[in-house]
């Protein structure tokens, strides 16, 4: 039995075990060793959990690094507890932020979704590990252009004016009107954000941004901007205030004097509405909506904070026979209290619109910067001198009109009042007598560092934006000022330049009276030469900066003019108006300023033409 | 002690030491940290007891066995039956002793077997000398399918076929034999099926054979081929999720495919080195399924690592070169084909436990040999390589 046929059994054996011998080997080889890095990622992948953890959050501080949210053992931990309460918001057990910046800024706070690393077994249990070398990252930190003091200061100050006034709340804003930064926003009723399970939804809004109100006088600057700006107006003008009462569309509206015969200045200072109507009847509805759309209602300011809406403003086509005379007083429109206190930013800062924001930079753990914000202009909504003009205006309010309750020892300051009815619930006016008041306002006029928006929310004494807002803006703005003292003056005697300088408008190719009536709200004189009813030539030309009562002659032709005008370095809005006249076919390409045209200067046109221009923003 | 063989006795111990280490760090779970495994000290029972067994194996004489192996066979049939009857399961309770008797079945069979082929009169050319055999292993195989226990019950099936060989049928003879077999496992897909199909005809071709035989060969085959659908709705739900799994194991990642998954994981995620001992995460945090029974290998090749795995395929290696020798200088066809079944088992066991911890074979449930947590599988192996001392020690009785 024993031999051959054993032996060649055992060769086969050997064959085909030796085969599957190496077959195992070359898996092992395949698994062990080609593919271990992927395995070892599949099993690291299901053995371990990244907790997005509180511990783990990114810190934030205001613009002076002082704290205002950090991570304690038992959870995220707001040091200055109401304080900022609106802006903040707060973050849930699992380190997600719910509202505020916590929420708009979760992605960076949370880092790139890392944080406690934890061990997790085939049924979902979780505990630490031992010595697993994975050590979590954390979030980014914030730095919020928040200042802290200045937040303590303007909640104090509106907590006693609500109390004065026995308000229902109230809301304070703070920005810096060159940079946009919003330095202060405080609500009342406000709540403990380290208890915020503590608080109804309704008392954790951040109605600085998140709520729309009629706005009531405080809307005047865009009658008076629109006024100013398309020259239909100039300070000195007068206008006829009705003795007190305007019948529109078969509804009275009523003056709180018996007001006469009233210049635009006195009209603005004593918050007519009688003459606030007249002006915007003269500025007429389309040039009032585009004023109103340029200065940024009607549309979200883009702020850094989530469930911003755009407020209320509809297209002119929309509008009733009343709507134009309820704007004119800031009735028919609703605003946020940001994007309000934003338009007088705009006048602030020289006609241009910034974008209000609440970031001024992310950092690493380290402290170092990995994002910067910087201030981020929108547009160009006036011309210097119309915001010149109307700073001055408003400073007149707070000298002689119905701000005198801000005025500040020492300081110019700009500033109106508001004092809006809230509409009825109930049915459609305003029947109930609920109020809403407010003041707005920048300082140093010459030079605004500060412009801030006080909103007191049915008040039921002193119930006038004069009474009960303005006096909380100037203490707030006191002690605002007694803590930083007066800013050094970017440019000095700036103050009388404005006096004394104006920017040349351009008033070429318009009818001789509306370029006179032009020059006049620049408090320049006109000097005509030759016949006819159109400019044809300026002296000096446009943009000139000449002092005030300089005679500007001006060179009239009979016809219209043959001739395209120079319209590089006009806004479109002003190139648009200008060429409107003589029916041309007009493209335009991009926004804001016109930089190139066809047909270019000087060359002849007619009615029907094509005319081609390109814009860029600013 | 005449025949008492280090080469066999060193890596059966060391294994077994590998093993105890292993269902230790496996079965321990990091929280709450420190609770003593219970299974490392059952098993380390276990062997004892199968030390005692295999001592004693080692002193009965051959002759014994080879007189009670039918009695063995018919007693492991009973024992069969009688968990049929009670209605299935795989235990047996006999007070604290859970005894798996098909894992005895291996070794009965292995005897029965043994014990006909031995027989001077069989003629295995002629089908009443080959059925016989395959009878053998179709009672048990049907018995424990039934339990259910499809890895063992296959391992019952096949068994008679080595040992057929080793007794002298012809390689072409059992080739058909076995075809019905590889019919019905091919038939799970028509291209497998058809290039098997094109083999058994080449061959057939070529054979000796009677054309009757061939005929029906060829139909066998073919009707195979056509029932095996018809076989496959009779399979338990998960026996068919395990031979899916096989087949695609991506296809449904959270029931059998989870577990060669999980197993590659294990594997894979060891490398060279391993994770290092009392360091594998997949089986401690329950990911890695039966990781102190079916697939200890796979925690073996978490922690250990390559070098780790390759010492415990070299053990076995070692184990299987000097059992063959056996088997091969044995002095008796008797002891001789009791030696080739014991290679058998240990090798199939081997191959398809290794297999399917490395994803290259269906989950079929059967436990690794010596390493395994069980204490019915330990005190059989143990009785096995008992077998084998015996073997060695009476051929140097002459």
């Amino acid at each position: 039995m024993l031999g051959k046929p054993h032996t060649k059994r055992l060769i086969i054996l050997g064959v085909v075990g030796g085969g599957v011998w190496m077959f195992f080997l070359f898996t092992f080889f395949s698994i062990q060793i080609l593919h271990h890095h992927y395995w070892l990622e599949e099993a690291l992948s299901q053995q371990v959990v990244r907790l997005r953890g509180r511990g783990e959050r990114g810190k934030i501080y205001d613009r002076n690094f002082q704290l205002l949210a950090t991570n304690l053992e038992e959870g995220r931990w707001y040091p200055l507890g109401t304080s900022l309460c609106h802006v903040l918001g707060f973050s849930n057990l699992d380190g997600e932020g719910l509202e505020g910046v916590e929420l708009y800024y979760d992605q960076y706070l949370q880092g790139d979704g890392t944080g406690l690393v934890l061990l997790t077994d085939a049924k979902g249990n979780r505990f630490s590990p031992p010595g697993l070398p994975l050590p979590p990252r954390r979030g980014k930190n914030l730095c919020l252009t928040i200042d802290a003091d200045y937040q303590r200061i303007c909640e104090e100050e509106l907590r006693k004016g609500v109390e004065r006034t026995q308000a229902k709340g109230g809301s304070v804003v703070i920005i810096s009107p060159p940079t946009g930064e919003i330095l202060a926003m405080v609500n009342l009723p406000d709540y403990d954000v380290n208890l915020p399970q503590r608080s109804t939804p309704q008392v954790r809004r951040n109605r600085a941004i998140t709520d729309e109100y009629e706005p009531g006088s405080t809307f005047k600057l865009v009658t008076a901007a629109a006024g100013l700006e398309e020259g239909v107006i100039s300070p000195a003008d007068s206008i006829w205030c009705e003795n007190g009462a305007i019948t529109v569309a078969g509804t009275r509206i009523r003056d709180n004097e018996r007001f006469g015969w009233l210049t635009f200045r006195e009209i603005i200072e004593k918050s007519s509405n009688v003459g606030a109507i007249k002006l915007a009847e003269k500025v007429g509805k389309d040039n009032f909506y585009r004023y109103a759309r340029s200065l940024g209602f009607g549309s979200p300011t883009g702020v850094d904070f989530p469930g911003e809406p755009g407020g209320l403003l509809r297209t002119p086509e929309k509008w009733s026979g009343l709507s134009l005379a309820s704007m004119a007083i800031g009735q028919e429109v609703a605003v946020t209290p940001l994007q309000l206190l934003n338009a007088y930013c705009c006048v602030a800062n020289e006609g241009l619109l910034m974008q209000p924001h609440l970031l001024r930079a992310i950092l690493d753990q380290r402290g170092r910067p990995v994002r910067e914000y910087s201030p981020t202009p929108i547009r160009r909504a006036l011309s210097p001198s119309t915001a010149h003009l109307l700073t001055d205006l408003l400073v007149g309010v707070v000298e002689e009109g119905t701000g005198r309750e801000a005025k500040i020892e020492g300081v110019r300051v700009a500033g109106k009042t508001g004092t809006a009815q809230k509409p009825d619930p109930n049915s459609r006016g305003y029947t109930d007598g609920r109020l809403i008041i407010s003041f707005v306002g920048y300082l140093p006029a010459s030079n605004p560092r500060w412009a801030g928006l006080v909103l007191i929310d049915e008040p039921q004494r002193e119930r006038t934006g004069g009474k009960g807002a303005a006096p909380v803006f100037r203490r707030i703005m006191e002690r605002i000022l007694s803590q930083e003292g007066l800013p050094q003056r970017r440019i000095p005697q700036r103050d009388d330049q404005l006096h004394r300088y104006v920017v040349v408008p351009n008033v070429l190719n318009i009818e001789i009276s509306q370029a006179l009536l032009i020059l006049k709200a620049r408090e320049l004189m006109g000097e005509k030469e030759g016949r006819g009813r159109i400019v044809s030539a300026q002296s000096p030309p446009p943009g000139s900066l000449i002092p005030k009562g300089t005679k500007v002659k001006l060179t009239l032709s009979s016809s219209l003019p043959p001739h395209m005008p120079d319209l590089r370095g006009m806004s479109l809005r002003r190139g648009v108006s200008l060429l409107s006249c003589w029916g041309l076919q007009i493209e335009v390409e991009g926004e804001g300023i016109i930089t190139a045209q066809v047909p270019q200067p000087g060359e002849e046109i007619s009615p029907g033409s094509q005319c081609h221009l390109v814009c860029s923003p600013e | 002690m005449r025949g008492f063989d280090l080469k066999i006795v060193v890596p059966v111990l060391l294994l077994a030491g590998i093993g105890l280490a292993l269902i230790y760090s496996s079965t321990i779970h990091p929280s709450p940290p420190g609770e003593a495994s219970k299974f490392a000290l059952r098993q380390l029972v276990w062997l004892g007891i199968g030390l005692i067994l295999l001592a004693i194996t080692y002193t009965l004489p051959l002759r014994f066995h080879l007189a009670f192996s039918y009695i063995y066979y018919l007693v492991v049939l009973l024992l069969l039956m009688f968990l049929l009857a009670k209605g299935g399961g795989r235990w047996i309770d006999m007070g604290p002793l859970h005894l798996q008797p098909s894992e005895l079945a291996k070794l009965a069979l292995i005897f029965g077997l043994s014990r006909y082929l031995s027989l001077e009169r069989v003629n295995l050319s002629r089908i009443r000398g080959f059925a016989p055999p395959l009878l053998l292993g179709l009672v048990p195989a049907l018995l424990v399918l039934k339990q259910p226990d499809l890895g063992t019950s296959i391992l019952l099936l096949i068994l008679p076929l080595p040992l057929l060989w080793w007794a002298g049928m012809d390689p072409p003879q059992l080739f058909f034999l076995s075809s019905v077999g590889l019919s019905l496992v091919s038939a799970s897909h028509w291209l497998a099926w058809g290039a098997f199909l094109t083999l058994l005809i080449i061959l057939l071709l070529h054979s000796s054979q009677s054309i009757l035989t061939k005929a029906s060969i060829l139909l066998a085959n073919l009707s195979v081929g056509v029932l095996t659908p018809l076989i496959w709705s009779h399979l338990q739900e998960y026996q068919r999720q395990r031979v899916i799994a096989f087949l695609n194991p991506t296809r449904d990642p959270f029931r059998a495919g989870y577990q060669i998954i999980q197993s590659k994981i294990a594997i894979g995620s060891g490398g060279v080195w391993g994770k290092g001992f009392m360091q594998g995460t997949q089986a401690k945090l329950f990911f890695l399924p039966a990781q102190h029974t079916d697939f200890i290998f796979s925690v073996a090749g978490e922690e250990l690592g390559l070098w780790g795995c390759l010492l415990i395929l070299g053990l076995y290696l070692l184990l299987l070169l000097e059992a063959i020798k056996i088997a091969y200088r044995a002095k008796n066809s008797f002891s001789r084909l009791v030696a080739v079944g014991i290679v058998s088992v240990f090798l199939l066991q081997i191959g398809v436990n290794v297999g399917m911890t490395l994803g290259v074979m269906p989950i079929t449930g059967l436990p690794l040999p010596f390493l395994s947590y069980g204490g019915s599988a330990m005190l059989v192996d143990m009785i096995m390589v008992g077998l084998l001392l015996r073997i060695n020690s009476e051929l140097r009785e002459y």
